[in-house]
């Protein structure tokens, strides 16, 4: 993979949607070429404040959504009652669409996915101060007390990822394993918990992993349980990039 | 109400003015009602939502469209903080950028939509999708670039 390619497939690498074997090429590349590498980090950094200015901007929606439900009423009333209960099915619809379900008939929001997007914006995106560990040695002593081996902690690492830190943080009560894996452009947060003392739904403990993903604001949480762990991956990459990065991490734990 | 909030964001850097992002949203909001029986289970929601807003907004001819640096001060200019003031200024620079660029860093960008996804939004191919990304990038880059205020964009990463 030369240099034009990875610029030419910066927008799929970037957004996640590039598949594994050809994002390991990019990230491989990068490694080796700091042009590329400096270029993938502008374009991060360019979209990082793009999105920030962006956002800066308040828009309150309620006077649109309120004329829209308005809309809706007036001209089922003038349809008649099987109109409307058809208008009410409609409003129920809006509704839906309006209060953010990314995918119809996805499942509930569960309180651990949005505790792990909220680790993530308030330590990794913002930085606030915690007590990290950075040396391997504590972070497998931390692991361990976890019931959780150094393997497990290198076959987390999806490809182009070294671990950068660690720490405990509790999530909806239980205490995680908080790994922190980074690239030469991505930061991923990875959360795990000895899934013998864990009860809520993350999928089934017993063969293959089920995986669960929900998109909390900016973040993408991807989630699954084996037989031994719970593993909750946060990206802000795209939710696809969380749940090839949980499809990766499940095949290989 | 998340969704509503995000088509009128993008509305808005579509339009001329707020009452025209508004009204667009409404037309929206409506037809998505109308065709809500067409959206089948596994749908992507959010994607058949920004899909309709633009269907409207071509369908109107584009003649409400944003004239450039029309963009609205939030604050007093003897207030404005450098923050403020470099949110602005970038704001102003995407508002600069011919519709097509403008959109895919819109929809791209800002709103987190994959490329596979803004091609179906915007009904042309991922190939189209990826170039109009970089080409948007490489001039709001180089047309933040003269301005100090703005190194991270002229390659002088933070």
């Amino acid at each position: 993979m030369n240099c034009k390619d990875v610029l030419d497939l910066a927008p799929l690498y970037l957004t996640g949607e590039l598949e594994s074997t050809r994002a390991e090429q990019v990230a491989a590349h990068a490694k080796v070429c700091p042009s590329c590498a400096r270029e993938l980090g502008q374009q991060k950094t360019f979209d990082a404040l793009l999105r920030q200015s962006v956002l800066a901007e308040h828009f309150d929606g309620s006077r649109v959504e309120g004329e829209v439900r308005r809309l809706i009423a007036q001209s089922s009333q003038r349809s008649g009652s099987q109109r409307w209960m058809f208008a009410l099915a409609g409003i129920a619809a809006l509704l839906l669409l309006a209060l953010g379900i990314r995918t119809i008939f996805s499942s509930q929001a569960e309180p651990v996915y949005a505790a792990a997007a909220l680790d993530h914006r308030l330590e990794i995106v913002n930085r606030q101060p915690r007590k990290w560990f950075t040396d391997r040695a504590s972070i497998e002593t931390l692991a361990g007390r976890q019931g959780i081996s150094g393997s497990a902690i290198d076959a987390m690492a999806p490809a182009g990822y070294h671990l950068a830190q660690g720490k405990l943080c509790r999530l909806d009560g239980k205490i995680f394993l908080h790994l922190v894996y980074v690239s030469d452009v991505y930061v991923n947060d990875v959360h795990v918990n000895d899934a013998q003392n864990f009860s809520v739904f993350l999928g089934p403990a017993d063969g293959a992993a089920a995986i669960h993903a929900e998109t909390q604001g900016a973040e993408h949480v991807a989630g699954f349980r084996d037989r031994q762990l719970s593993v909750l991956i946060v990206t802000e990459q795209s939710g696809d990039a969380a749940l090839r990065l949980a499809r990766s991490t499940a095949a290989i734990i | 109400m998340c969704h509503s909030r995000s088509l009128l964001r993008v509305a808005r850097r579509l339009t001329s003015g707020s009452s025209v992002a508004e009204d667009l949203v409404q037309e929206c909001l409506l037809l998505a009602w109308r065709s809500f029986h067409q959206l089948h289970m596994g749908t992507n929601a959010r994607a058949w939502l920004f899909r309709i807003l633009f269907n409207t907004f071509y369908a109107q001819g584009r003649k409400q469209q944003r004239v450039p640096n029309t963009v609205p001060l939030t604050a007093e200019v003897g207030t404005v903080t450098p923050a403020l003031d470099e949110a602005m200024e970038v704001t102003r620079a995407l508002d600069a950028l011919p519709l097509d660029h403008r959109t895919v860093l819109l929809l791209g960008v800002v709103e987190g939509f994959t490329c596979g996804e803004i091609a179906e939004i915007l009904a042309v191919p991922v190939g189209t999708v990826m170039s109009r990304l970089s080409r948007a990038r490489q001039a709001m880059r180089m047309r933040l670039a003269t301005n100090k205020s703005s190194a991270a964009f002229a390659g002088k990463e933070n």
